[in-house]
């Protein structure tokens, strides 16, 4: 179980999260959905402590940090925390200097200490798992959007997280690279890999989550089943907003 | 053999021998040791607590804002009286070290900063912490950012070793001034001089041409600015 708890955030007095609990089962996708500036990508990164909150609990599994504002999480805490998540960047952030494969094993190579024949060996399985496997000796400047962030993807993946956290995975990208990224996360959900994803895109939050958040002025003001949230939401603030998604 | 040619074949070996035995160690030496202190200077005016941060900016600012030959005359003839003495050859090599620090800490700063952000978000959410970060992520890049300023600020260095003639080390614009005081040609002497500057400058060159191809193998040619 991923299980955010009163979560709070706020850079100098401007609260971006008020207090946001929410609920992830294992092998479940949740879509994260609401306006620019309504607090997704600061939720998604108050789960791997890029941001940190300040106040709040997060559970990821067997892993439980609890946030206070003037005591920040140990480095066990956070080494923990980032063992069991991946993150896949709306920018990808590719390490331009080193190859697709480089790239997959960097964590497993750096973090984990993988020897480098047992890290290029899972690298191209994780390649192969996103339709890549040609290209791992390819830079990310020579990949195109799409293919980028599929290498991002299995980079993501490579340290077998507990909860993969994408944020707007796809906006970066025109409607056919977008469907290459939509395909490869669509397989990770049927495989049961547990997700968190921000995001625009109705292939994502309609047909790939489990459930949908929709999340505005840092709150989550309704949750719920796609077809509940996305297709007959009760807020007024859901319906207007769902009503300019397509 | 006109009498031009002589001179200069005569000068040619003391020449390159006081360049090979002088100069190129003395540059070469302080430029790593210049830059082992650059980079402790821009980590430290980077990320450094205040205090630390401060100190980096007092050190950039005193090397920066005085004359390179007034510094080497400070602590080869100025220290003496305070009971420090030094000889000249390591003298030298303080000097033009502490100069090469202050100079490739704006540089590395500057390339460090010229990374995007993500750059360090990413490595941080496989998990790296920030030394494996920075040694792994951003170092690397920004030394292909870093290489065509730090290779200038080396060129200068390989040049501004002649000044180290004034406080009596024998490397090579000393050796030439030596040689034209015995044989009244200055103009030959001094242009041969020049011209061997000239040639370990070029090679200096060369090698920095290299290097970019290297650390920017990863570019694609539209993103490689030649």
């Amino acid at each position: 179980m991923i299980r955010l708890t009163n979560i709070e955030k706020a850079f100098g007095t401007n609260v971006v999260l008020k207090g946001v609990d929410l609920e992830v089962k294992e092998g479940t996708v949740t879509a994260l959905i609401g306006p620019s500036g309504g607090g997704k990508s600061t939720l998604l990164r108050c789960v791997n402590l890029l941001e940190r909150p300040r106040a709040g609990r997060l559970e990821l599994g067997d892993l439980t940090v609890d946030f206070h504002p003037d005591r920040p999480p140990t480095r066990e805490q956070l080494n923990g925390v980032r063992r069991r998540t991946g993150m896949v960047f709306q920018a990808f952030h590719l390490f331009p200097h080193r190859t697709a494969l480089g790239n997959v094993v960097e964590g497993l190579i750096t973090v984990q200490k993988v020897p480098r024949k047992d890290a290029e060996d899972q690298g191209r399985a994780l390649l192969e798992r996103v339709g890549l496997a040609e290209k791992a000796n390819a830079y990310p400047g020579q990949l195109s959007g799409g293919q980028q962030q599929r290498v991002a993807i299995a980079r993501a993946l490579a340290a077998n997280p507990r909860v993969m956290l994408c944020d707007e995975p796809t906006s970066a990208l025109d409607p056919e690279l977008a469907q290459e990224v939509v395909d490869v996360l669509t397989a990770l959900a049927r495989d049961g890999v547990t997700m968190i994803v921000a995001t625009h895109d109705l292939r994502l939050a309609g047909n790939v989550a489990s459930q949908v958040a929709f999340l505005e002025a840092g709150t989550i003001v309704e949750i719920g089943l796609p077809e509940v949230v996305l297709g007959n939401p009760t807020h007024p603030r859901t319906k207007a907003f769902v009503s300019h998604l397509n | 053999m006109p009498h031009w040619v002589e001179i200069l074949r005569d000068a040619f070996v003391p020449l390159v021998a006081a360049g090979v035995a002088f100069t190129v160690p003395l540059a070469l030496l302080s430029f790593a040791i210049g830059l082992a202190l650059g980079l402790v200077t821009a980590l430290a005016r980077a990320f450094g607590p205040a205090p630390v941060s401060l100190l980096a900016r007092f050190y950039v600012w005193i090397i920066r804002g005085t004359p390179l030959l007034v510094q080497l005359f400070l602590i080869f003839y100025g220290l003496p009286a305070v009971g420090i003495v030094i000889d000249a050859f390591p003298a030298a090599l303080i000097g033009f070290s502490l100069n090469m620090g202050a100079y490739t800490s704006e540089i590395i700063r500057a390339a460090i900063a010229s990374l995007p952000q993500g750059q360090w978000e990413a490595s941080f959410s496989v998990g790296m912490t920030w030394g494996q970060a920075l040694r792994r992520t951003i170092l690397p890049q920004a030394a292909r950012v870093a290489t065509p300023p730090l290779a200038n600020s080396f060129i200068s260095l390989v040049k501004d070793t002649s000044l180290a003639a004034a406080i009596t080390v024998t490397e090579m614009f000393q050796a030439a001034q030596r040689i034209a005081a015995a044989n009244y040609e200055p103009l030959i002497l001094y242009s041969e001089a020049a011209v061997i500057y000239l040639a370990f400058c070029s090679v200096l060159s060369a090698l920095q041409n290299r290097l970019e191809t290297r650390l920017g193998r990863h570019l694609s040619p539209l993103e490689v600015v030649r």
